[in-house]
């Protein structure tokens, strides 16, 4: 071991120890070292191996210890000239001439002072054989990795500069040909391999765009150099093709350490593996989290929280999920006031156990009703239902109360306009639209109020067919009426994943192939459309024949869902309708997760998966073994919309307050709180109209519609607009905006509309200044309508004596009821 | 009331305002209010003692496609059908000649630049392609109207920021919202031009509400908001009290609202830039420069440059454009004078276009049709090299005949004044990184 490393290794040595000391009180016990892989072969002079060297620990915990393990290699038998087999360093093993030698591996705790040692045999083959090089394997991943082939370089499209490569490599022939055939070949000059623009311009010895990607000389230099002497080889076509990678590991919990190696394994169509370690690219999910570095080193920021890093090579993903936990060895009192009531609750502890964190209290009565009501049905609790809430001494209150909330009309109402949202009935500005627009509206309002089974609700718009008037359903085609859309809102609203990327190249972030796209396309093969019973409407049919191409291929593709059985056309028949049997199927990943997922993100703020209908490999669920819990629990009750959301309610989970304490403040995503969040524009707008009580008018409807009512994003509001109601212009949840701006505060604060609701001669504030009612309840009452709480004493007691010191009541109470509607606790439900 | 957007005596051209396309678009680009990273790391850069020059633009709209053989590229010696019915003026440049009513740019000249080479053939009746100055960006009429691409506004706001904080970074002037102002396509929503008239209308306290009764309600506030105390803690919560007291300082500090008061100018003032729904804007446009806005979007009305001749609505070349030219001519100007006199010329780059040029022959009605195969423009301040032409037509004024100027230039060369980085990128909703400039546009060495 050099000096250079000893210097690193003992300072690596102190913050492990300095670590771990603080951590844990009780020390555990270094039982031995693992490695992988167990033994190494190396046969050829390009293959490099990482190795991974895991110690492991008395009370089951690993730690990585691949950079601050010590290696030494068995000098080989033969001379002393020859060199050894096999070199080492930061644990990858790199090959120097045929032979077999082997690697000792020691490790030292510096803390509990054990050691641990390990041996891995090492056998080098075909050192000095120069093998014939493949354009795919081992050329491409060198471009990929440099980013030469990124969206933001040469592989957008239409290139940079004139250089076009397909986006990640993803058309490795099309790549092969602009790099060796266009350009009048000057990319490659075979005479003088250095002066190839490949080289000079990648080295950056010639201006580039993008700067130097790769050091003179480095390895990947040299390779590229390679192939272009041995004349540019395409490979042959029985050459091995890479079939699937695997990281390891693939998850990990970092105790005592702030750094993990990974290794990358690919397995190519031959059967053989390769370590790809190196040659693979990295991405942290998380970055202000984990942070990854090229060779596959993971280190964590000084951030407790969970982390996924992906790793991407030759188009096929895997990834790999990091944990920093909270703190070790909470105290079982942590829980003990957490009494687990359904299977969501255990799951929820059991990650809240693993990651050191503790739940809340649970929220008070006043913060469940506001809560529940603003959730389940966009709408603020009366003073009179706070009231009996309050009042209600039974244990069962609250699950009652979120059974009666699902009953009730707005729930229909809320939801119609959320599933409205998504499914993009939109109106734009033609009166001609209004008459589908309402019907769907209406049909998605009465599907909600009956608790129609969401496959059903789901298979009846998909397969629609006819005139709006037969099946207002149809109106989902109006929006989403080429078959892209088609492809893109089918996967992005019903199996919660975006494929788009898809459409024209592999997917980056997710094993997902153009074939899988045009497959799903296939689908909608027969989908027609004609004019409808009125001139401006369409109407939908399905012709009896009808395929679907992949445009790069041109092979006709089968109807197919992702991962699913390929489908015969038959004559006559309606793809469509396999479609919607296919999502229906119990054992189908997507259909079920997606729902809950989206249901679940929107009682508890944040998404099993966060983006809701972003869910990929390469984005996993923050707790897998809920996410599928309850989507098997929704399967097994056929698909009830109502059951799962009871379920959601009803845990004790969504009955956490929203306070954190200390070991849970900075947790965003384990609900171990409630997570605050500002009512929807629609719900905001109706919560105004309650407090002020004044009628928001809403033109072309009758004066008493409620903005969760309305059935369309077309209805001006300048309100909905600035608080963030859906345009309806995509399938993504997001379009419905949460994030805060200026522009809500000053409206709020500082605009004729709201003055006016405020100071309305027939609203809250002038009718309780000529009340007789006693001060006390006339605070109380705003305090009720507004919060869903009666005030504390010193509210009361304060606004009180600011009420009777007044000398004007009606300009003192529209000050305070300004008040409530600016307030934090107002705006945001919590 | 204020007064660049009430009825403006004497401007016959004005279109009544839209109050549709108010309500449709709403004043969703106010959220662009929002501080960008940029203007926080500027900030960084100020407190470490480098001070970034505060540069904007202001791009006046001749909405309809303005003739360029009949304002700023004469052909006096082709015959009287391409020639049209104006004649032609020497400038204070030897040998370059513009339209006879514009006798003030001839004598501004050596401040100004002609670009008689623009090619505008991605371009349509649309603010879409030229005020994005991308080819890529085109109107569609299939609802997804330029492609997702953002106009330069937007790029600016996205990617600069204001040139101080409580102000937005793109501001539109214009009565006819959707005709006239490009947006951010699918950049995002903050980066939606603000516009100026609902902005003024934001920043002033409701009726019978007193700066003092204000106070009073936020001292209420501060005594009673019980849950912004419990939880500081939440992000949501933490960054929606960081608008509120960002919506204190803006209504009561006043700068944006003042920013608005044209009462505030002399008389002279007013007179230089004109009692004309072109000139007040010019004048607006300017106080929000001095402000602290980075681009400023003006357009006088809706469509008046689209001269198809005497029989339809903006008139042919002789009775609707003539009237017109004394506007342009006394708008362009008034700013670049003003600008000049307060030193805000250098850091003020001006563009004056519309979305193509007209046809070289006079049809029947007295009046030329749409031409996309080239147009003029011009440019004045940004501290760029100006009394010259760029490029030119041939002898009918039909095609580009030297130096072609792609719309990618045009951007090039605005974001660089802007001190934005060429090769800059935002990610769409697919997550593809998208180039703000396309077109290989690189900056006009002529003028740079």
């Amino acid at each position: 071991m050099n000096d250079r490393i000893k210097v690193i290794l003992s300072l690596l040595f102190a913050v492990v120890a300095g670590t771990a000391a603080a951590a844990s009180p009780a020390l555990a016990s270094l039982t031995k070292l693992t490695v992988e892989p167990a033994q190494v072969a190396l046969v050829n002079a390009d293959q490099l191996v990482q190795l991974l060297v895991t110690a492991q620990y008395s009370d089951g915990t690993q730690r990585d210890v691949t950079r601050t393990a010590a290696y030494t290699v068995t000098a080989p038998k033969s001379t002393g000239k020859a060199p050894a087999p096999a070199s080492i360093t930061t644990g990858r093993v790199v090959p120097q001439a045929d032979g077999t030698t082997s690697v000792q591996i020691t490790f030292k705790d510096l803390v509990s002072k054990q050691s641990a040692a390990a041996t891995v045999p090492v056998q080098v083959t075909g050192f000095t054989v120069e093998r014939r090089l493949n354009y795919a394997n081992d050329i491409l991943p060198i471009l990929t990795k440099a980013s030469c082939n990124s969206g933001g370089c040469h592989g957008k499209q239409g290139g940079q500069n004139g250089f076009a490569l397909s986006l990640l490599g993803f058309d490795p022939d099309f790549d092969y040909n602009a790099l060796t055939r266009e350009g009048h070949g000057r990319r490659i000059t075979l005479t003088a391999p250095d002066q190839s623009l490949l080289l000079t311009k990648a080295a950056g010895v010639f201006p580039h765009g993008g700067g130097a990607k790769l050091d003179l000389g480095s390895d990947s230099y040299q390779l590229l150099r390679r192939w272009i002497v041995q004349g540019t080889p395409k490979g042959r076509t029985n050459d091995p093709v890479v079939q699937a990678i695997e990281v390891i590991p693939r998850e990990r919990i970092l105790i005592g350490t702030k750094e993990q190696q990974v290794r990358v394994v690919a397995r190519y169509s031959d059967g053989s593996t390769a370590d790809v370690t190196r040659a693979a690219e990295y991405k942290s999910q998380q970055p202000d989290i984990l942070i990854v570095e090229h060779d596959g080193l993971i280190r964590t920021l000084d951030r407790t929280g969970e982390g996924a890093v992906m790793v991407r090579y030759m188009g096929l993903v895997d990834v790999t999920r990091i944990t920093v936990p909270y703190s070790r060895n909470l105290p079982e009192s942590a829980y003990a006031n957490f009494k687990p009531k359904t299977y969501v609750d255990e799951l929820v502890m059991t990650k809240w156990r693993k990651l050191g964190i503790a739940p809340s209290e649970l929220c008070t009565d006043a913060e469940f009703i506001r809560r529940a009501s603003l959730d389940a049905i966009g709408t603020l609790p009366t003073a009179e239902e706070v009231r009996t809430f309050l009042a209600d001494k039974a244990p069962d209150k609250r699950d009652r109360l979120v059974t009666a909330l699902l009953d009730r009309k707005e729930y229909a109402d809320y939801w119609a306009g959320i599933w409205g949202d998504v499914l993009r009935n939109k109106r734009r500005n033609g009166e001609e639209h209004k008459r589908g627009t309402f019907a769907f509206a209406a049909w998605i309002q009465d599907s909600m109020a009956q608790n129609k089974p969401y496959d059903q609700f789901v298979r009846e718009i998909l397969t629609a067919q006819g005139n709006v008037s037969d099946n207002p359903t149809v109106v989902w085609y109006r929006e989403v009426r080429n078959t892209v859309h088609q492809v893109n809102d089918t996967a992005q609203l019903f199996l919660g994943t975006r494929v788009s990327c898809a459409n024209c190249h592999n997917h980056p972030y997710e094993k997902m192939t153009q074939d899988d796209y045009w497959g799903m396309a296939a689908f909608f093969s027969r989908l027609g459309v004609k004019q409808g019973e009125v001139s401006s409407e369409n109407a939908i049919f399905v012709r009896k024949d009808g395929e679907t191409r992949q445009p790069r291929t041109g092979k006709t593709m089968k109807p197919k869902g992702l991962g699913g059985p390929a489908y015969d056309q038959v004559r006559g028949e309606d793809p469509r309708a396999k479609l919607a049997d296919w999502m229906a199927e119990p054992t189908n990943p997507y259909f079920s997760r997606a729902l809950v997922n989206r249901i679940w993100a929107h009682y508890l703020g944040v998404g099993l998966v966060e983006g809701v209908d972003d869910m990929r490999l390469t984005n996993p669920p923050s707790n897998p073994a809920l996410l599928d819990a309850l989507a098997k629990d929704f399967v097994a009750h056929k698909f009830d919309l109502k059951q799962l959301m009871r379920t959601i309610m009803t845990s004790q989970v969504y009955g956490l307050s929203a306070t954190p304490n200390s070991d849970n403040h900075t947790d965003k995503q384990n609900y171990a709180r409630y997570f605050p969040r500002r009512l929807p524009a629609q719900a905001l707008l109706d919560a105004v109209d309650t407090v002020t009580g004044s009628t928001e008018k809403y033109a072309g409807f009758p004066l008493g519609t409620r903005a969760i009512e309305l059935p369309d994003e077309f209805v001006p509001s300048y309100f909905l607009d600035v608080f963030g109601r859906s345009k309806r212009e995509t399938a993504c949840e997001c379009e419905r905006s949460y994030a805060p701006n200026l522009a809500q505060s000053l409206h709020l604060m500082n605009s004729p509309e709201i003055q006016s609701k405020i100071s309305d001669a027939k609203g809250n504030a002038a009718k309780l200044a000529e009340s007789k009612r006693p001060n006390a309840e006339i605070m109380a009452e705003l305090y009720l309508r507004a919060f869903s709480r009666p005030p504390s004493e010193d509210e009361l007691a304060e606004s009180v004596k600011r009420l009777a010191a007044t000398t004007d009541r009606r300009a003192f109470l529209e000050d305070f009821t300004w008040m409530l509607v600016n307030s934090k606790e107002f705006v945001f439900n919590h | 009331m204020l007064p660049w957007f009430g009825p403006a005596g004497g401007d016959l051209l004005r279109v009544g305002s839209t109050r549709r396309g108010f309500l449709q678009t709403g004043l969703k680009g106010i959220a662009g209010l929002s501080l960008p990273a940029l203007l926080q790391q500027r900030a960084l850069a100020s407190a470490a003692g480098h001070s970034p020059r505060k540069t904007s633009v202001v791009l006046f709209w001749l909405s309809g496609g303005p003739s360029h053989i009949d304002m700023w590229d004469p052909k006096p010696d082709a015959p009287r059908e391409i020639r049209g019915p104006f004649g032609d003026i020497p400038t204070k440049l030897p040998g370059v000649h513009v339209c006879e009513h514009l006798p003030l740019t001839a004598k501004l000249m050596d401040k100004l630049t002609i670009l008689r080479s623009v090619d505008c053939r991605a371009s349509d009746h649309t603010p879409i392609t030229m005020q994005a100055c991308n080819p890529l960006a085109r109107r569609t009429n299939d609802g997804k109207d330029g492609g997702g691409y953002p106009s330069m506004g937007a790029v600016a706001a996205k990617f600069r920021g204001p040139n101080a904080p409580g102000l937005p970074g793109f501001v539109g002037l214009a009565d006819s919202w959707k005709s006239d102002v490009w947006g951010a396509g699918d950049m995002g929503s903050a980066f939606e031009p603000v516009n100026g008239k609902e902005l003024s209308g934001q920043l002033t306290l409701p009726e019978g509400i007193s700066l003092d009764r204000l106070g009073d309600r936020q001292s209420l506030q501060e005594n009673l908001d019980r849950l912004k105390r419990t939880l500081d803690h939440s992000p949501a919560v933490a960054a929606a009290d960081q608008y509120t007291h960002q919506a204190y300082d803006v209504v009561l500090s006043g700068r944006a609202q003042r920013a608005f008061n044209l009462d505030e100018e002399t008389p002279a003032m007013r007179e230089l830039y004109g009692n004309t729904s072109m000139g007040e804007k010019a004048l607006l446009a300017r106080r929000l420069v001095e402000a602290g806005v980075s681009f400023v979007l003006v357009s006088g009305a809706w469509g008046y440059f689209d001269h198809h001749g005497d029989e339809v609505r903006w008139g042919g070349i002789e009775k609707g454009l003539k009237p017109l030219l004394p506007r342009v001519d006394q708008t362009l100007n008034a700013i670049v004078t003003d600008l000049e006199s307060r030193g805000l010329l250098d850091s003020t780059l001006i563009l004056m276009m519309g979305e193509f040029g007209r046809g070289p022959v006079i049809n029947k009605n007295a009046g030329r049709d749409h031409w996309t195969r080239v147009m003029s423009m011009v440019m004045a301040g940004g501290g760029l090299r100006h009394g010259q032409v760029i490029g030119s037509t041939d002898r009918r004024g039909s095609d580009i005949a030297s130096r072609p100027i792609l719309p990618g230039d045009l951007a090039a060369t605005v974001y660089r004044h802007l001190g934005i980085d060429p090769a800059s990128q935002w990610i769409d909703r697919q997550g593809r990184p998208v180039s703000i400039v396309t077109d290989g546009g690189q900056p006009i060495t002529e003028l740079v």
